[in-house]
């Protein structure tokens, strides 16, 4: 099942604002994929479950929080946001476990210079592994065996 | 002179300060005197960006003078107010000169892969100054900049 949240695309509206994407990644630059948990072999997850993966990476981050997180130099006359994509699909990896996969992508927009929204992406992306790590199982795409079936 | 005329002489200046080997940015360098002044010139940090179409790839890698390096890659897309960002991938090297070639080899990489076990890159060194080195690969024969970040 492939889902995908549409959000995106409120990010290109601002005028004078450039977006970035960047996959969640681990400090060696490897994208991964976060297990959903409680999703049967063959089955689809909830929507509700996907969500509850988003709102564990996008803990905390609130556009008062990206800007002195991400943009210091914007506070009090520029703006942020943040929101996170994904591709959802039963796969399996190298340890031989079936797994049901999201791979996040973070999306970032802000009234800042392109270099600058580039650079934010990624280390939001690096944040968020180091919060995935913490609360699911996250597989590095080197451990996955085969292209996930969606 | 027309403005035309003077962006065509530019040009040509430009193209001949990187592509002669003999004709270095301050002249009279002879065969190794170049790879002499890289060696003396280079350790500390240095930032290069290649661009092809809407990729760009950016590195910083930091010289030491025992000959050992390291640094970071990361490719982004850029289309409008749009980008993609790889992950960053890391590596360590190391470094020596034959000549006026600037060799890199064991380079290891974060993410397996990346770069070809055993391969030696080498670039022929082209101008040194204090703050910008030119080289061109030798395999490939793209030229590009080096310039030190401080």
């Amino acid at each position: 099942m492939r889902h995908v949240i549409i959000s995106l695309l409120g990010l290109f509206l601002a005028a004078c604002a450039h977006t970035a994407v960047a996959p969640v990644s681990s400090p060696s630059g490897e994208a991964v994929v976060i297990q959903i948990p409680g999703v049967p072999k063959g089955g689809k997850p909830k929507a509700s479950q996907v969500m509850a993966i988003d709102e564990m990476l996008l803990e905390g981050m609130t556009p008062d929080t990206l800007i002195w997180r991400y943009f210091p130099e914007l506070e009090g006359k520029g703006s942020a946001e943040a929101t996170v994509v994904g591709l959802v699909g039963e796969t399996k990896t190298k340890g031989g476990e079936t797994i049901c996969a999201y791979l996040p992508i973070v999306g970032v927009r802000a009234t800042a210079p392109a270099a600058r929204v580039e650079e934010a992406a990624a280390r939001m992306g690096a944040d968020m592994y180091r919060k995935a790590k913490k609360n699911a199982k996250v597989y590095p795409l080197s451990q996955i065996a085969d292209k996930p079936k969606s | 002179m027309t403005r035309r005329g003077l962006t065509l002489l530019a040009a040509a200046w430009l193209a001949a300060g990187l592509g002669s080997c003999s004709l270095p940015a301050d002249g009279g360098a002879g065969s190794g005197d170049l790879g002499r002044r890289f060696t003396a010139t280079v350790p500390g940090t240095w930032y290069t960006e290649m661009r092809e179409g809407r990729l760009i790839g950016t590195s910083e890698k930091t010289f030491r003078a025992d000959g050992s390096a390291e640094g970071f890659i990361q490719a982004k897309q850029r289309s409008g107010g749009f980008s993609f960002v790889m992950p960053t991938i890391t590596f360590r090297s190391k470094w020596r000169v034959e000549g006026d070639i600037y060799l890199s080899y064991d380079v290891k990489g974060s993410q397996p892969g990346i770069f070809e076990p055993g391969k030696v890159f080498r670039d022929r060194i082209l101008s040194v100054s204090q703050d910008r080195i030119v080289c061109k690969e030798v395999e490939s024969g793209e030229v590009y900049t080096m310039v030190r970040k401080r």
